[in-house]
């Protein structure tokens, strides 16, 4: 196996485990999702996202390497001769040269010391004379940085390869004892014990049977066929135009090209070289020495393929036609199909084979790392929202986001040094293994895994250099994403979610437009070649208003009961999955109630009752309470059934010593739930066979679901009563119970809402009214934090709240201050809601929860808190209190979310009508700065030097020959795109981006450097 | 006087008052490849004439194709005419030829007791005026109006041609007997002046066959409608034509005037219809922007018949001028 193989292999494995993640995180979120509508939309935008980036991943280049290679000539002919030693790149490692001389003489063993970057160093060599010439040592060291911040080095040694194929056809060199035979870069050359086999490898079409070489597909992701066959009944091989795509890749260009022309030579093949325009100097006159072929032509410019093909070609004959960049042999064999031969061709350098050098500033534009960082917070929020990472730890997160992947991407000259970068990554992993290895060891997993992900994505992030790599990061957000949506499908999720989408959006958008500076698209045609800039940020806005536009508009109710507030807090944070099944279902009438968790009511009927009865319609008191949760009073007498099916319900004791009054009938009939409800104490039910009772004064419907008659005695309301009358007390310490965790300061609250007042009337009345002024009505008030009396965080810090929140304050004021009360829950009937039959419907969102007080001479009467507790603010609220109010307000309520859409749509129009034109002004003011100021642009002042090197190089450039003469003299489709944005940046109403124009200028520089380089001669020291 | 006063098509007329949007470049682009595309089907061999005839049509500016007889110029006139479903006249250049019967006159009508006008061949969207030079000046002065106007005037009354309005003249530069040069004033105002490729033998083996076997010009299917040549024209104008090419150009033209193989150079009107044409061009190249080589391309076209000539002829000049002014390279 090989280096490369063993690379893919762990690429593989990362693409493997991040997928099973994805996929485990989408099954548990839809196990969790319990059939919300809009949970699936997030659980499936995610899962959109996810699969769309995934998509984008493998179509990315993804081998960054770099590359080193010290060059060893030897200089003149006398004896000794001259070994010059240069090592251009990097840093060149300690190693072993053999120079093999041809005869007797002694092979020449050489230990070479470490070469800086950019050294030259002479030795003299006592060498034999014929083993002039230019020796080079091939020797190649990959740093290569893999996703998730991996690295790891490989080490080639290219020359052995040369060395054995070029012993196959000359004794000038010799294989060197003891090195290692190597493997081809791209796998497609093995040196073996009968010598180099070579196989060409070339795309599969249909007729190609399973000659399919496996290894090579998988690699590629497209089908690759072996070409032995067809390659050894060649008659004639064309070697044309041999150059190179990168500079480093020369020597696998040499060996390659060398191996397929002994081999063939070996067939009987005759073998051509054409070196024509096009065709690299070096590499030409390197081949030229090593093989004894025919060369058709001299290497001219201004000739083409064309001009040499009837000397290449015999007609009928069998041709391979070996080419290195795909271009000029395209040429030639579009030129074979003139002359009636048949063409096999092979590729030298296929792309995939080409090492790249490691990026000195990331491949990638800075859109795509804002969005790549905007997706990983996203999904930071998504998981803290879904109460998995708390908001310390999460603030925490987003803070090492800014700071190391910023740092890392918007600063690329800082994390420059691959070593710094590894380092920064193990460390990053390091301490989140640490963190996750403990959570874990709690019993935490879900905060594990969520560390585990977030540690993994930032040292992604921090390691990022290529596309690829911030491909991968981007699309990790999607994956918090899915996995928070399994931890807890919380509303809460959906504005990160949102925010997660428009991010990768984003982010594949800019990917698109970073690969369009690629060099391998070709981009011949002006008009597609500069990225539409902004012309993809439309389509996405509009998609995400569209989105937003729609979740506002749709109804709340069609949605069924969920937890949590769109920005609110995480109500499930360390909870099990029971627990959360269990609040997610209304938490009136089971017998307890609980003031931290909350239920989302629908609109649904629950009941129709007969019209005229306006007001509270109980189901059960709860009487006891231990920490913010309050329970009813346990069964203690059964009903009893007679044979006419009327049901006598036992007498509650509490009643005992209240003023008895007449009870009356009520028809209820139950549409939608199925308790026994009245207006007051319940004395006999008609119409049912049998209840279900599961406290002292609460029953459900049990057997059958039918209309039922009510015969119960209405309450009276404190607020009709004027004054106490003279009765009994009721001193039961069951009336009077406190919460154990009541604070001080609500007992002192209490005393002081009372001062002096005794009578009971006066005093239930003045604490409903404080009630009522000092607390706002909020349905989705703040929950209480977990170590917090529920009454205490309302009195003293939220100030808000609803019914239950209410009732509960009041009930515990008149408490602590020995007044008998108790919680009551039930529905409010209204009759607003009468319908034209003359009854009155009660809502599932009509559920309720009161105060019962014991007033005496007048029994258990209702007090009603929360009626008349105005939505308005209290007048000392602060600024932001009120505006949440109000966004809460509007986001509760079908209407209100109806109105943000509309503004939505308004504000999207105006902003769209404002940036348009804003836009096109701000392109042409920069335009027109370059102009005025004569702003020195990066792709201009290159073009100039390369015009000049042209002209050196022997071209006729006169002053009336621009951009378009210099096109005409390049076939490189990556120097034809770069001259295409040279062009725009001096001609076009629009610049290119800048991070298009410096690849330009880098690209156009490094052929500069080529053209120049061809000139300088060898330098003797 | 009201606009439109005499509608000659049977279709709505396009006129200014139903400006359609313009079309984006790569739209134009794609209407001159069908235009191209189309007008190759029967004029072989000639694609240099061909793109310049598109470039002149897109951009609004009138076209006189020179050569000898029996070349193709009728055909590649006739053939870019049915291309666009315009409407399209004909006049045959005669030495009787008089202003009325290419303006049209004002005839006494009867009924409503009142001259009524009668519009003539000018009023259309093509003109194809056939053997420009036979035509009196007095006629030649007609056209005059007509094409830098867009109005003609009879009787003191100005009638507003249909818009566009594109004349495609022909003239032979061989026979000057019997023919009425051009004056320089009406040269001027045509924006090219195209002359055609002498054919290749395969081409016009082609030419032969196509005569004999396949469709001729007058099977020529309309490829585009009033509305899209007139969106392209509104397109075209917008192309970005930046300060240094601008600057380039009217080097150009101004160069004409310095140089010595040059007796009078071109007019300021030389230089906007010569910018107005690279616009076009570019646009028929496939860009948004003009560079300089769209002007280098067009040069000869757009100004050699706008200059008058000492010595070595004055396309020659062009050319030497086209060398030494340096293209703008931004630095």
């Amino acid at each position: 196996m090989t280096a490369e193989g063993r690379g893919n292999g762990r690429r593989s494995l990362t693409r493997l485990g991040l997928w099973l993640v994805a996929i485990a995180s989408a099954i548990t979120s839809i196990g969790f999702l319990r059939g919300d509508v809009w949970m699936y939309l997030v659980a499936l935008l995610a899962l959109a996202t996810v699969v769309v980036s995934w998509a984008a991943v493998p179509r990315l280049p993804h081998l960054e390497s770099t590359l080193v290679i010290p060059t060893y000539e030897v200089v003149g002919q006398a004896t000794p001769a001259r070994l010059v030693l240069r090592s251009p790149a990097r840093r060149s490692p300690r190693h072993r040269l053999t120079l093999t001389a041809p005869g007797d003489a002694d092979p020449v063993e050489l230990v070479i010391e470490p070469l800086a970057a950019g050294e030259t160093r002479t030795i003299d060599l006592d060498l034999h004379p014929a083993a002039r010439g230019v020796f080079r040592e091939r020797r190649t060291s990959h740093w290569t940085a893999a996703p998730f911040g991996l690295v790891r080095r490989t080490h080639t040694d290219l020359s052995a390869m040369t060395r054995a194929i070029a012993a196959g056809i000359d004794d000038h060199v010799r294989v060197a004892p003891g090195s290692q035979p190597g493997d081809g870069e791209s796998g497609q050359m093995t040196v073996g014990r009968s010598g180099p086999d070579v196989h060409a490898l070339r795309s599969w079409s249909s007729g190609d049977g399973t000659r399919i070489h496996w290894r090579t597909t998988v690699r590629r992701g497209s089908p690759v066929v072996v070409d032995r066959e067809a390659h050894e009944r060649t008659s004639l091989l064309v070697i044309a135009g041999p150059s190179h795509p990168v500079p480093e890749a020369a020597d696998a260009v040499i060996a390659r090209v060398a191996g397929i022309a002994s081999r063939a030579a070996r067939d009987g093949a005759e073998v051509r070289l054409v070196s024509s325009r096009g065709s690299d100097q070096l590499i030409a006159s390197e081949l030229e020495a090593l093989l004894p072929w025919t060369v058709i032509a001299e290497p001219t410019s201004g000739t083409s393929a064309a001009d040499h093909a009837a000397a290449a070609f015999s007609p009928g004959a069998r041709v391979a036609i070996v080419t290195s960049d795909g271009l000029t042999g395209g040429a030639w064999v579009a030129e074979a199909a003139r002359f009636d031969v048949d063409v096999v061709e092979v590729e030298v350098a296929p792309r995939s084979s080409v090492p790249r050098r490691e990026p000195a500033v990331p491949t990638f534009s800075r859109a795509l790392a804002v969005a790549t960082m905007g997706s990983l917070g996203a999904g930071v929020l998504c998981l803290t929202a879904a109460g998995v990472l708390g908001s310390a730890a999460a603030a925490g997160w987003l803070l090492a986001l800014g700071a190391g992947a910023g740092l890392g991407l918007m600063r690329p000259a800082t994390f420059a040094d691959v070593r710094l970068r590894t380092l920064v990554s193990i460390g990053i992993i390091a301490v989140n293994g640490l963190l996750a290895f403990r959570s874990a060891d709690d019993g935490d997993l879900a905060l594990a895994g969520a560390t585990a992900v977030c540690g993994v994505a930032l040292a992604q992030l921090v390691s990022t250099r290529t596309r690829r790599d911030a491909l991968v990061a981007l699309g990790l957000g999607p994956v918090m994403v899915v996995a928070a949506a399994g931890f807890a499908p919380t509303p809460a999720l959906v504005l990160p979610t949102i925010l997660t989408a428009i991010a990768v959006l984003l982010g594949l958008g800019a990917a698109a437009r970073d690969s369009l500076v690629d060099n391998t698209l070709p981009a011949t045609s002006t008009m597609g070649a500069h990225p539409p800039s902004g012309s993809l940020l439309v389509p996405v806005s509009a998609a995400v208003l569209l989105g937003v536009v729609a979740y506002l508009v749709l109804p709340l109710g069609s949605a069924p009961t969920l937890s949590g507030s769109l920005l609110g807090e995480s109500p499930v944070s360390q909870q099990s999955a029971a627990e959360r099944a269990a609040q997610v279902t209304p938490t009136y009438f089971n017998g307890t109630l609980d003031l931290s968790a909350r239920g989302h009511l629908p609109e649904t009927p629950a009941f129709d009752v007969p019209a005229g009865t306006d007001g509270l319609w109980r189901a059960m008191t709860l009487s006891q309470v231990t920490d913010g949760t309050w329970f009813s009073t346990p069964v203690q007498a059964t009903y009893t059934a007679d044979s006419s099916g009327r049901i006598t319900l036992p007498t509650d004791p509490a009643e005992d010593g209240a003023p008895t009054a007449a009870a009356r009938d009520y028809l209820v009939r139950p549409i939608g739930a199925w308790n026994v409800i009245a207006p007051g104490p319940a004395t006999t039910v008609r119409g049912l066979s049998s209840l279900a009772q599961w406290a002292s004064d609460a029953y459900s419907l049990d057997a059958s679901v039918a209309p039922f008659t009510v015969a119960a005695t209405a309450r009276t309301d404190v607020d009709s009563l004027t004054h106490t009358g003279g009765g009994a007390d009721r001193g039961e310490s069951e009336w009077v119970q406190l919460d154990p965790s009541t604070t001080q300061r609500t007992v002192d609250l209490a005393r002081s809402i009372v001062g002096t007042t005794t009578d009971r009337v006066a005093v239930v009345r003045a604490v409903e009214s404080w009630l009522r002024t000092n607390v706002r009505y909020q349905l989705d008030a703040p929950l209480p934090p977990r170590d917090q009396n529920a009454v205490d965080y309302l009195l003293f810090e939220s100030h808000a709240g609803f019914c239950e929140h209410f009732a509960a304050a009041e009930t515990i004021l008149l408490r602590s201050i020995g007044i008998p009360s108790r919680m009551a829950t039930g529905y409010v009937a209204s009759s607003r809601n009468s319908e034209a039959s003359g009854r009155i419907t009660i809502r599932a969102s009509d559920a309720h929860a009161w105060v019962e007080v014991w007033v005496p001479g007048h029994g258990w009467v209702s007090s009603d808190p929360t009626a008349g507790s105005a939505l308005a603010a209290p007048a000392d609220q602060s600024l932001v209190q009120t505006l949440l109010a109000g966004w809460n307000r509007l986001w509760s309520s079908d209407s209100g979310r109806r109105t943000l859409a509309v503004g939505l749509v308004l504000l999207a129009t105006l902003a769209g009508a404002i940036a348009f034109p804003l836009r096109r002004r701000r392109a042409v003011a920069v335009r027109r700065d370059a102009e005025t100021r004569g702003v020195s642009l990066e792709p201009l002042a290159a073009f100039a030097r390369y015009r000049a090197a042209l002209s050196a190089d022997g071209h006729q450039l006169g002053p009336g020959d621009g951009v378009a003469e210099v096109r005409r003299l390049v076939t490189e489709p990556a120097l034809i795109t770069a001259l295409v944005i040279v062009e725009r940046t001096l001609y076009a109403s629009t610049l290119p981006p800048g991070h298009v124009r410096v690849a330009t200028a880098e690209l156009l520089d490094r052929r500069t450097a080529a053209l120049t380089a061809r000139h300088q001669p060898i330098p003797s020291r | 006087m009201a606009r439109g006063t005499a509608p000659l098509t049977e279709g709505p007329l396009v006129t200014a008052d139903t400006l359609p949007q313009a079309l984006s470049p790569a739209a134009v682009t794609a209407v001159a490849g069908r235009l191209v595309d189309n007008v190759s089907e029967v004029v072989r061999g000639q694609s240099g004439a061909v793109r310049y005839l598109a470039a002149a049509f897109l951009s609004g500016g009138h076209v006189l194709i020179e050569d000898t007889p029996g070349n193709g110029k009728t055909t590649l006139a006739h053939a870019f005419a049915r291309s666009v479903a315009a409407d399209f006249r004909r006049v045959q250049g005669a030495p009787d030829l008089l202003p009325s019967d290419v303006t049209g006159s004002s005839v006494w009508n009867q009924v409503s007791q009142s001259f009524t006008f009668v519009p003539g061949p000018v009023f259309s969207h093509v003109l194809l005026v056939d053997e420009l030079n036979r035509t009196p000046p007095r006629t030649q002065a007609a056209f005059l109006e007509a094409m830098e106007e867009g109005t003609v005037t009879v009787d003191g009354v100005s009638h507003p041609l249909p818009s566009p309005f594109t004349v495609i003249a022909t003239q032979n530069p061989l026979e000057q007997h019997g023919a009425y040069p051009l004056p320089e004033g009406q040269l001027d105002r045509f924006a090219l002046r195209v002359t055609l490729e002498p054919l290749s033998e395969d081409d016009e083996l082609r030419v032969i066959r196509d005569q004999v076997h396949h469709a001729t010009v007058t099977d020529l299917p309309p490829v585009i409608d009033i509305a899209t040549w007139h969106a392209s024209c509104a397109s075209v104008r917008r192309v970005y034509v930046a300060p240094a090419v601008s600057a380039y150009a009217l080097a150009l033209v101004r160069g004409t005037r310095r140089h010595p193989q040059i007796a009078h150079g071109a007019s300021s009107r030389a230089a906007i219809s010569f910018v107005r044409t690279a616009q076009a061009w570019a646009v028929v190249s496939g860009r948004e922007y003009v560079v300089p080589e769209d002007l280098q391309s067009i040069a000869r076209a757009a100004l050699e018949h706008r200059v008058i000539g000492a010595g070595a002829g004055a396309g020659a000049a062009i050319d030497d001028i086209l060398a030494r002014t340096p293209v703008p390279l931004g630095s």
